[in-house]
């Protein structure tokens, strides 16, 4: 093998290799992305059933319903309002009239939540909702 | 007065490190200066303003708005001291006090360098430390005076004044910091010297040192998550755990390419590449969690002309470098040809797949950002593309961990090793059939990680016994050796340890009256009290819940749920008795009624994450211990 072939037979495997490595990224990170919706985004749009997606707002002042272990709340955007319900631990800083985001599906008009994000700052806002209520 | 001072040590540091930068003109004269007093001034400067806001802080100076919104009388000294480094301002200053602090090592104690390669290094170091100083003064200045003096501060955030976190930043720092001298050799070889040999022994305790000093910062920073956080886990992927994730997983690579190089000459521009990438990676992780392009604990700052300063210093530094490599990559002659079955072979598979998880991290990390600037869409990425790629991708790397090292450089037989493998093979199947009977519920993988890491576990012991004649010839061994076994045992730990919290946890949320008791595995948890408690800066309560296993009295857990005044700031402190092979867990939310909310958790294997992450800590130190010092 000359020299100019085995250079270009090790760049034609190495960027196949790379190639390789992030198409199958790629492929995986499609299935595992979850969008971003406030309440108004959720009612316009046509979710696919079992869409798993992270909705974000404000919980709603005197929403915070709790019976034992299960909570029931409601997050706004001001416009429209969504009604969701949590089995489990709310974060510290989960407080009425502040920001939170949720993940989870929405099934019949009412979010079913699996995770309750409110992080870290007693002012935190998540940039998504600050940039959507801004709107 | 201390601000004074302050400002005018930067100013002394910058004026410096300028200077120093300047040598990188002479390097072609005979007589080069000796660049010793110049660095140890820029670390007495810089030591010197750090001290300044360390002192601020402890009198509680608030006339200075660093000071002012990041304390408070109330706190406690030791958070007093640690919030130095709580806050974006602080925290740039003990980045670049790192900085200069491997100059000054360097500087001191390396005497294996030639006095024009010393000067060049060194000066590739004070540009890196002149560029940072202008950040700091330009937009980060810790000395900012307020006037008329505030009569209390802010406080700063509680979920950071923790043992856990106060630690965490130094050693972190220490680690990816590390990696700008390794930068700084590496840009000082294009001009002086060639990449031989010789150089990858230069630069390997410097990779080695900041190698486990970024393992023992990440792990400090995932042991606080996990029980200060509330919420039992102990890593996220959250953007900026990536961002000290992705410069650990470079520098893994490179730890293993020098090795290469050093006994095989070879895979020289491959090490360069993972030299400056290492260190570009520590850059775009300091803008990941500066630029307030993320929203995390971490990100204290979102003032835009800080994120684009940080942009442009990254920028800057990974093109010129690669620009520098792309240029002079023919000048670099490889010599020879690698065979697959090697040794060496081996070390560069652990490359591709180390750097094949690098890049799916970085994907994973950086889509969103992307997304939202062409789309407007709105998404993140969750854990489960993590764990899933992660696996996939050190499943591989993990099989062949165990016996790389076994392997002889050049050229070896495989089959005649597996042969030899054949008592790991059964000791591993034999282990993880065993935690099959124990505990058959979970899922299959959960099988799998155990036998990776009774594999990796055994393979390596394997490998020791061999070398060492079965431990009759332990005092010959080399300390290179037997760091390299006992990180790769700790390695296989953690593994185990990650496997066991992640995929074995039971977890119960419960409220609960006083009087009454959760049961947990063979555990019993009886509430007993609860009363209100006072610290010097909180208030909050604190449950008392006796722990019986079958019947018998082993221990009162204590968790507590405090409540910051100041900051209007609720922290959970959960209770945890760990036992060695397993956490019990207890984090306390709030009263519903009459009864409290708590989560309670049986965790297997957990503390094996931390166990296993300070073996490697202490296996890379080692290793480092011998290469330091060492004359030519």
């Amino acid at each position: 093998m000359t020299p100019k072939k085995k250079r270009f037979y090790i760049l034609f495997s190495a960027f196949s290799f790379f190639c390789f490595i992030v198409g199958a990224i790629l492929i995986v990170l499609q299935d595992n992305i979850l969008f971003f919706y406030t309440p108004s985004e959720i009612l316009q749009k046509n979710l696919k059933q079992n869409e798993k997606i992270r909705l974000g707002g404000l919980v709603e002042e005197n929403s915070v319903v709790r019976n034992d272990i299960k909570i029931n709340f409601i997050i706004t955007d001001l416009k429209k309002n969504i009604e969701v319900s949590y089995v489990g631990i709310l974060p510290d800083l989960f407080r009425e009239g502040q920001g939170v985001i949720v993940n989870g599906y929405l099934k019949n008009n009412i979010f079913e939540a699996s995770e309750v994000l409110a992080k870290h700052d007693e002012n935190y806002m998540p940039p998504e909702i600050k940039k959507k209520l801004e709107n | 007065m201390v601000a004074i001072i302050g400002n005018i040590s930067l100013i002394f540091a910058v004026l410096l490190s300028f200077y120093q930068f300047l040598n990188i003109r002479n390097i072609n004269k005979i007589r080069t200066l000796n660049p010793d007093r110049n660095i140890s001034l820029q670390f007495f400067f810089i030591l010197t303003a750090f001290f300044c806001l360390m002192f601020a802080y402890v009198v509680s100076d608030f006339s200075i708005l660093n000071v002012y919104q990041n304390s408070h009388t109330a706190k406690p000294l030791l958070y007093k001291i640690t919030g130095v480094w709580g806050n974006h301002e602080g925290s740039m200053l003990l980045w670049v006090l790192v900085l200069v602090f491997f100059g000054f090592l360097i500087s001191r104690y390396d005497k294996r360098l030639d006095l024009p390669y010393k000067t060049l290094t060194l000066s590739f170091q004070s540009l890196i430390t002149f560029i940072f100083l202008l950040f700091i003064l330009l937009t980060s200045n810790p000395f900012i005076v307020i006037s008329p003096t505030p009569v209390n501060g802010q406080d700063l955030n509680p979920l950071l004044q923790d043992p856990g976190l106060a630690f965490h930043p130094p050693n972190l720092y220490f680690g990816y910091v590390g990696l700008s001298i390794v930068f700084s050799f590496t840009m000082a070889r294009f001009y002086k010297g060639s990449f031989d040999a010789s150089w990858a022994k230069l630069i390997k305790p410097w990779v080695l040192l900041s190698w486990s000093f970024l393992t023992l910062g990440i792990s400090l920073g995932s042991w606080w998550a996990y029980y200060e956080l509330g919420w039992g886990g102990f890593w996220f992927w959250d953007p900026v755990e990536n961002a000290s994730l992705m410069p650990w997983l470079c520098a893994t690579a490179l730890l293993h390419s020098t090795l290469v190089l050093e006994k095989r000459n070879t895979l020289k521009k491959w090490t360069v590449f993972l030299a400056f990438l290492s260190f570009s990676f520590s850059l775009i992780g300091t803008f990941l969690v500066r630029s307030g392009i993320v929203t995390s604990v971490h990100a204290f700052a979102s003032d835009p002309t800080r994120g684009v300063f940080i942009l442009m210093i990254c920028a800057f530094f990974i093109f010129s470098s690669f620009i520098l490599l792309a240029k002079k990559a023919d000048s670099i002659k490889e010599e020879k040809l690698i065979s697959p079955i090697s040794k060496e072979g081996a070390i560069i598979f652990n490359n591709l797949l180390m750097i094949a998880l690098l890049l799916t991290i970085f994907i994973g990390t950086i889509y969103p950002i992307f997304l939202e600037i062409f789309t407007g869409d709105q998404i993140s990425v969750g854990p489960p593309y993590f764990n899933l790629t992660s696996t996939l991708i050190m499943g591989p790397a993990i099989l062949i961990m165990s016996f790389a090292p076994m392997l002889n450089w050049k050229k070896d037989d495989l089959f005649g090793l597996l042969s030899r493998l054949k008592t790991v093979l059964f000791l591993s199947l034999l282990v993880t059939f065993i935690f099959f009977y124990i505990n058959f519920q979970g899922p299959i993988i959960a099988l799998v990680g155990i036998f990776l890491a009774t594999w990796l576990f055994f393979g390596t012991l394997f490998n020791f016994f061999e070398r060492t004649n079965y431990l009759k010839k332990f005092k010959y061994l080399n300390k290179p050796y037997l760091g390299m076994t006992i990180a790769h045992l700790g390695f296989a730990i953690f593994i185990a340890g990650i496997t066991g919290s992640t995929l074995w946890k039971v977890e119960k949320i419960k409220t609960l009256k006083v009087g009454e008791k959760v049961l947990l595995n063979n555990y019993s948890l009886n509430f007993d009290k609860i009363k209100k408690i006072r610290g010097k800066n909180y208030i909050g309560h604190e449950a008392e819940f006796n722990l019986y296993k079958k019947n018998k009295f082993i221990k009162t857990l204590k968790p507590q749920k405090r409540f910051y005044p100041v900051q209007e700031f609720p922290t959970t402190e959960a209770a945890i008795y760990s036992r060695g092979f397993s956490d019990i867990y207890i984090a306390m939310s709030e009263p519903v009624g009459n009864s409290w909310l708590f989560r309670f958790h049986f965790s297997p294997l957990t503390p094996w994450i931390w166990i296993g992450s300070i073996m490697a800590f202490i296996g890379g130190i080692l290793s480092f211990s011998n290469r330091m010092f060492k004359r030519k």
